[in-house]
């Protein structure tokens, strides 16, 4: 039995996250807490784990007991056999250059001796369908696939306690399955999310969410997906792809290392939505950077309004929102990055109560969740006619997601969203592209 | 997130041991920076250009090239100038710009330079980070330092993706105006998160079990003759090297 009792936590001179915390997690019994950005679950993972009072200076209190063995005694290395997380920015957490050093490392520390290592590498590269990439430099690899190579890395270290924070974000459906199923066969497990996916459905029997620093039983709420009507743009724009192809080598791989694109056709039309689904791996940002001009296709073309547009064209063109949004966010505070692309104070503060940003906030201390909502913001403002979102669902909630969705719409802008959500798949009305071995359709 | 340099191929120095290639890479590095002679220097940097070319093809070397490209323009211009005895090679007037023996000078810490730089990213190209750790440790360096070293080298590969990665997605937020500022915005957002990536990697290896005692690794570096005289030439060549004056 897992006990959290009365945990309280701040980081230095800041107001208090966590007031008297409490929780109880039994064996085989998963528990799922859900919140918002920002409320504080990857600061309760790292609490959880150690690592948020000696590296993000933290002050805490209270009990942490895993079958009565206090883990709050125990140093970092020392508490990795009974908790360990995996990290919701996939990026952050990749240590080595090789899928195979980096699911190895923790096997190593485990002291299992070199041929039961090995064993286990192949069994978990098997597990997470990674054995391909094995050789694969961990940069090459896609948003999902990193996730992947996280979950494999968590099941190396073999916790009794796996905290999931956001595992499920930015793996394909059939990889959610997966993970489910695996999560069903671990003894202790806490599962952090932003928003309840169908997914969820039957495997958990706690769900809380973070109010005020307490846990308090989650209210199941009905989402309602309202995509909004589309109606015509005053100034409409058309941008087509066609015939385009494109192929990439993976460097440091001997065989099976090309990796191709084909997209015979595809257009977005101002106003309109998109939605681009496939799976992990399957060329799904590569579309959207080739659009966006950071690619140059290999053969095809590209015309905007019956013109053909070079790719420093479209980088003013088309708002490309990154799977990371850190990679986009530069400046001291969210009041700096909105300024940077728009002098009008007045505009600035209204956009930023639509995406609930605080604008004196400091960029590189939101979480992940608020960091995508700054990235929306941003480009919002910068009103182009054409949107991508990678993955945007990711991290923030489906209330969110959606108004994003409708202030981009409104203002007469056409959105591709990339998404692996069955909710929002399901319920998606628009036009849908799906990549499959390599070609769009 | 790290990454490496490794470039696959089946060229001879591909296959070559990495315990014989860490140590020649090593060793004429030494024999380049001891070298006073200028067509020792020369032969020494004909023969990395040859190699990288065979190794990892023509493309890759003209990249390795223009890396250290800024560096070699500065080394042209500037060194030079700093000898200006002897017989002049070019004059203004009566002023004696460069003299010979500062254009001979300077050839050799051009040809040292540029050789020294092709053969350490030879080795990152031709051989993965991890075979490099597990060389070193079989040379007896603590696996704390292996590790960092192991961190630091594919660090620097990471920073320099990182940078272009960071700079097309700023490029990408851009409007016509902030145009100008998209070289620094690239540079701070590259350098915070340099620096975020400390406590975060700090935190993960310790999440993950490291204390810094050794552990057995996974892999293994075995032993034979023709390792045995791989080692042995990368021992004698570059001390022929050395030796010649």
């Amino acid at each position: 039995m897992i006990e959290i009792k009365d945990l309280s936590f701040n980081y230095k001179g800041e107001e208090r996250l966590f007031s008297s915390l409490s929780l109880n997690i039994e064996a085989h019994h998963p528990v799922l807490i859900l919140s918002p950005p920002g409320s504080g679950k990857t600061t309760l993972a790292r609490i959880l784990t150690g690592t948020a009072e000696k590296y993000y200076w933290g002050e805490r209190s209270g009990t942490f007991l895993i079958d009565d063995v206090d883990l709050f005694a125990l140093d970092i290395p020392e508490r990795k056999n009974y908790v360990a997380r995996s990290s919701q920015n996939s990026d952050e957490a990749i240590l080595f250059p090789t899928l195979l050093d980096e699911i190895a490392f923790p096997l190593e520390q485990r002291n299992l001796g070199r041929k039961r290592i090995r064993e286990e590498l192949e069994g978990l590269l098997k597990r997470y369908d990674l054995e391909k990439y094995s050789d694969s430099d961990t940069s090459e690899l896609s948003g999902g696939e990193k996730r992947r190579l996280n979950l494999a890395t968590l099941d190396a270290i073999a916790p009794r306690f796996y905290i999931y924070d956001e595992a499920f974000d930015e793996l394909s459906s059939s990889w959610r399955s997966k993970l489910l199923s695996l999560i069903k066969e671990k003894e202790y497990v806490l599962v952090l999310g932003s928003h309840y996916l169908g997914e969820y459905d039957d495997l958990f029997d706690s769900v809380y969410e973070i109010r005020d620093g307490h846990l308090v039983p989650y209210e199941p709420r009905d989402v309602f997906f309202s995509f909004p009507c589309l109606k015509d743009a005053e100034d409409p724009h058309l941008l087509r792809l066609e015939d385009i192809s494109f192929s990439q080598r993976h460097r440091a791989m001997e065989e099976g290392g090309l990796f191709s694109l084909s997209v015979p056709s595809f257009e977005m039309k101002s106003s309109s939505l998109y939605l681009l689904t496939g799976e992990n791996g399957a060329g799904k940002s590569t579309l959207a950077r080739i659009i966006t001009g950071i690619r140059e296709p290999d053969n095809g073309r590209i015309v905007l309004d019956g013109k053909e547009i070079r790719a420093k064209d479209r980088k003013k063109k088309v708002s490309y929102l990154f799977q990371n949004p850190f990679n986009q966010l530069y400046l001291p505070t969210v009041k700096d990055e909105l300024l940077s692309v728009s002098r009008n104070e007045e505009l600035i503060s209204h956009v930023a109560s639509l995406f609930s940003l605080s604008l004196d906030d400091y960029t590189q201390e939101l979480s992940y969740g608020k960091a995508k909502l700054l990235q929306g913001a941003i480009f919002y403002i910068l009103n182009r006619p054409f949107a991508i979102f990678d993955e945007v669902d990711s991290a923030i909630s489906y209330e969110d997601t959606m108004t994003m969705l409708r202030l981009y719409l409104e203002s007469g802008t056409a959105v591709l969203m990339i998404s692996h959500d069955e909710r929002i798949i399901s319920a998606f009305k628009g036009e849908r592209y799906h990549i499959e071995k390599g070609v769009l359709r | 997130m790290r990454m490496g340099s490794f470039i696959y191929g089946k060229s001879l120095y591909h296959r070559m041991d990495v315990r014989a290639k860490v140590l020649f890479s090593l060793l004429f590095s030494i024999a380049l920076i001891l070298s006073s002679s200028l067509y020792a220097a020369f032969t020494m940097m004909v023969l990395t250009m040859t190699l990288s070319f065979y190794s990892v093809g023509g493309k890759e070397t003209m990249g390795n090239f223009k890396r250290i490209g800024v560096l070699v323009l500065f080394i042209i211009l500037f060194s030079p100038l700093q000898k200006r005895e002897g017989q002049a090679l070019i004059e203004i007037g009566t002023f004696m710009l460069v003299s010979v023996e500062g254009a001979i000078s300077s050839a050799l810490i051009l040809f040292k330079f540029i050789g020294i730089s092709l053969i350490f990213s030879l080795l990152l190209e031709t051989e993965r980070i991890e075979s490099i750790i597990m060389a070193l440790r079989y040379f007896k360096i603590p696996y704390s330092v292996s590790l960092t070293v192991s961190m630091t080298l594919s660090f620097i590969p990471a920073l320099i993706y990182r940078y272009s990665e960071i700079r097309e997605a700023i490029e990408l937020r851009m409007n016509d105006e902030g145009k100008k500022d998209g070289l620094m915005a690239t540079l701070v957002s590259l350098i915070v998160s340099a620096v975020k990536m400390i406590p975060e990697s700090a935190s993960i290896l310790e999440e993950r079990g490291f204390t810094g005692k050794s552990v057995e690794s996974y892999r293994a570096l075995g032993m034979n003759a023709c390792i045995f005289t791989q080692i042995l030439l990368s021992v004698i060549i570059p001390i022929a090297f050395i030796l010649w004056r």
